[in-house]
């Protein structure tokens, strides 16, 4: 069954693509990621991990790598972070819109500026819309299933589509938790050796990525969108298997904290939740009833989910960790679709946009506690004076 | 009684404020810098010259120079010089770079401007890994060089040769261009080079490019001794130390 280790995120990411058997790998350095390659590089160098390794010059070759590699039938791994990640911006969209399911980490850092080696949501963020899973985990044992599960998910048949595996950097990256490695059989069980029949192999010709007409971008954009469609029903399909074979289950998502008579509830993604349950928890002790509902799958959002779950809630305070200057809403991305997603329900359920832990910062516990002190008073009055606060400087 | 610092005597171009700086005991960046802040001085330039790093430890000299200095983008530092000097040729231009920055990520920008024949001074500091980042394999590693990413030595079947950078510029550089190695062990052959790379931009001869062997102990994970040893003695075995090109094709 597996044993437990105290591994950070970035080791329990390496552990994951060890147990996945990747024959691929190519890397770049650039921290918090770097933590990632340095292990897969010692796991190799000391028989523990059977993988070609390709020490790219620069993100877009790491990508452009993975993209050749999987487009000659191998389950492929690469990660970056920060201005890496924006770096390698050109080559996600064909390596989805080919339908190749490489496997990305993106451990969170700053853009430039601040350009400090601090974790900002807004590198992963940039790449939200060029077809590819996307989700973050909060914890170094989130970090392992959550690669086993997008590998599962990404090279089903119905979808075929290249996965993000965010993790926040530093909070995650590189902070130990005890997590649970599980053996190669339960793996094995769980996720079947990758096979896609849709390879460059001399045997059976055919050509990948070629320059098209106009009228055959919409079917082969429609086509993508249709496997974006189907994601859902294997996710949840993939995580009850992954429950049953490793016994941890995960709502493949929205975690809900303290939510049963929850009258006001923080919503984000990644490490920052983990303190938000923590405010959660003192103010419960206190008697208020607040809850916190953490993303766990980004792309796709889960409108419908949100819809269904959310509108019970008096208020909701929507977290970004991240800048995305002029969007709608004048919050982050989180907020803007949050609110989109809750159009249905009118007036009823309350909206408000934090941003927060911008470069690196951490978002402090007294922080929460005054995002959910407002989210109370706008929750009695029924009032929203202000849509979006910039913290620390608004609130 | 107030103790008196005693400083050692600096070019005039540094920043005072920025000293001591920012680099690790032994490490190399600051006698490049020397060199170049000597050299800087001696051609009476410190008004014209603007100063460009790129990510890598070479951005710990941000502030390092009393001159006009802008702190690019990793591997990015060449082309951001280009578009400063093409703006006002009247500029004394100078790109400052690692050997992951211009031999990596970079690479591409190196060979064209050396292509273009710009009229820039590029100064590249092999140390043969990516330091910043905590000392990976960089495609300047020696053979069987232990480093973060190759912890038994590096396989050179594996994982490729060491890139020979002044070697494959001065191949594709065109006439008027300038290209040599030199080395912070022979400090004063290093700065003849960077002056004489200088001197060719401002005769408007075109690209000047300097590689210098140098220096991290602190990611080679070396003693004083060993450090030396290994600029002095083994990188040179590989990376041979001279001039690759000079203008009218005359080579030391
Ligand atoms: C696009 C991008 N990728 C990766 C990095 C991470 N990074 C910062 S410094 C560095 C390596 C620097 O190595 P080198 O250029 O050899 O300079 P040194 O630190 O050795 O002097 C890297 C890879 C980055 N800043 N930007
Ligand atoms: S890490 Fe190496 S290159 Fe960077 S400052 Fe220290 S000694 Fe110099
Ligand atoms: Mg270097």
């Amino acid at each position: 069954m597996g044993k437990v280790r105290r591994i950070s995120g970035c080791v329990a990411a390496a552990e994951a693509v060890r147990l996945a058997d990747v024959d691929v790998i190519s890397s770049y350095p650039i921290r918090p990621y770097t933590g990632i390659m340095s292990e897969l590089a010692r796991m190799i160098a000391d028989g523990r991990l059977d993988a070609e390794l390709v020490y790219a010059e620069g993100e877009h070759a790491q990508l452009s790598i993975v993209y050749g590699a999987s487009a000659a039938g191998a389950r492929t791994f690469t990660g970056s972070s920060g201005v890496g990640v924006t770096f390698a911006f050109e080559v996600y969209s064909p390596i989805s819109g080919e339908r190749l399911p490489v496997q990305m980490a993106i451990g969170d850092r700053t853009l430039d500026p601040p350009g400090d080696f601090g974790s900002e949501h807004t590198d992963a963020e940039c790449c939200r819309d060029q077809g590819w899973i996307q989700g973050w985990a909060s914890t170094p044992q989130e970090v392992l299933d959550m690669h086993l599960i997008y590998y599962r998910v990404g090279e089903d048949p119905k979808v075929m589509l290249p996965q993000y595996v965010c993790q926040d950097g530093y909070f995650v990256t590189h902070i130990l938790g005890d997590v649970q490695v599980p053996d190669e059989a339960q793996v094995k069980e769980f996720l079947p050796p990758y096979k896609n029949h849709h390879i460059l192999d001399p045997k059976k010709p055919q050509i990948i990525g070629p320059q098209i007409e106009p009228c055959m971008g919409p079917p082969q954009q429609y086509q993508r969108k249709q496997a974006f469609d189907n994601i859902n029903e294997v996710l949840i399909k993939a995580h009850d298997d992954f429950a049953r074979i490793f016994g941890r289950r995960y709502d493949p998502f929205l975690e809900e904290f303290m939510t049963d008579d929850a009258e006001v509830v923080i919503f984000g993604q990644g490490a920052h939740m983990n303190t938000a349950k923590a405010v959660a928890a003192r103010l419960r002790n206190l008697g208020d009833k607040v809850g916190v509902v953490r993303l766990r799958t980004f792309r796709p959002f889960p409108t419908d989910e949100i819809l269904k779950r959310m509108s019970r809630f008096k208020a909701v305070g929507v977290v970004d960790n991240s800048a995305q200057f002029g969007i709608s809403g004048g919050a982050g991305v989180l907020f803007s679709e949050v609110r989109t997603a809750l159009y249905d329900v009118g007036d009823k359920v309350k909206t408000v946009g934090f941003v927060g832990g911008l470069g690196g910062e951490m978002i402090t516990h007294d922080e929460f506690l005054r995002m959910f002190r407002k989210l109370q008073e706008v929750a009695k009055t029924g009032k929203v004076e202000k849509r979006a606060y910039w913290l620390p400087f608004e609130l | 009684m107030e103790a008196k610092q005693i400083l050692p005597k600096m070019p005039k171009s540094w920043n005072p404020a920025s000293k001591p700086h920012k680099f690790c005991p032994g490490c190399g960046h600051g006698l490049v810098l020397k060199a170049l802040g000597q050299v800087i001085d001696e051609l009476n330039i410190q008004d014209r010259v603007v100063f460009g790093c790129d990510i890598g430890c070479s951005l710990l000299s941000w502030d390092f120079f009393n001159v006009d200095t802008v702190q690019t983008h990793h591997g990015r530092t060449t082309p951001v010089i280009v578009g400063i000097k093409r703006a006002n040729p009247e500029l004394i231009t100078i790109a400052y770079m690692g050997d992951g920055g211009g031999y990596a990520i970079g690479s591409q920008h190196l060979v064209n401007a050396a292509n273009r024949n710009d009229n820039i001074t590029a100064i590249l500091v092999n140390n043969t890994v990516y330091a910043m980042t905590g000392g990976q394999m960089a495609p300047t590693t020696m053979p069987d060089q232990k480093t973060e990413t190759t912890p038994y030595g590096r396989d050179i079947k594996e994982t490729g040769y060491p890139m020979l950078g002044p070697e494959m510029v001065a191949a594709i550089a065109h006439e008027g261009a300038y290209v040599a190695r030199g080395s912070i062990a022979k400090f004063r052959q290093l700065k003849t080079f960077i002056k004489k790379a200088i001197e060719n931009q401002m005769a408007g001869r075109g690209f000047s490019f300097v590689e210098a062997l140098s220096t991290c102990p602190t990611n080679w994970r070396t003693n004083a001794e060993k450090t030396w040893d290994f600029v002095e003695n083994i990188m040179p075995q590989y990376f041979p130390i001279g001039e690759y090109k000079v203008p009218g094709g005359k080579e030391e």
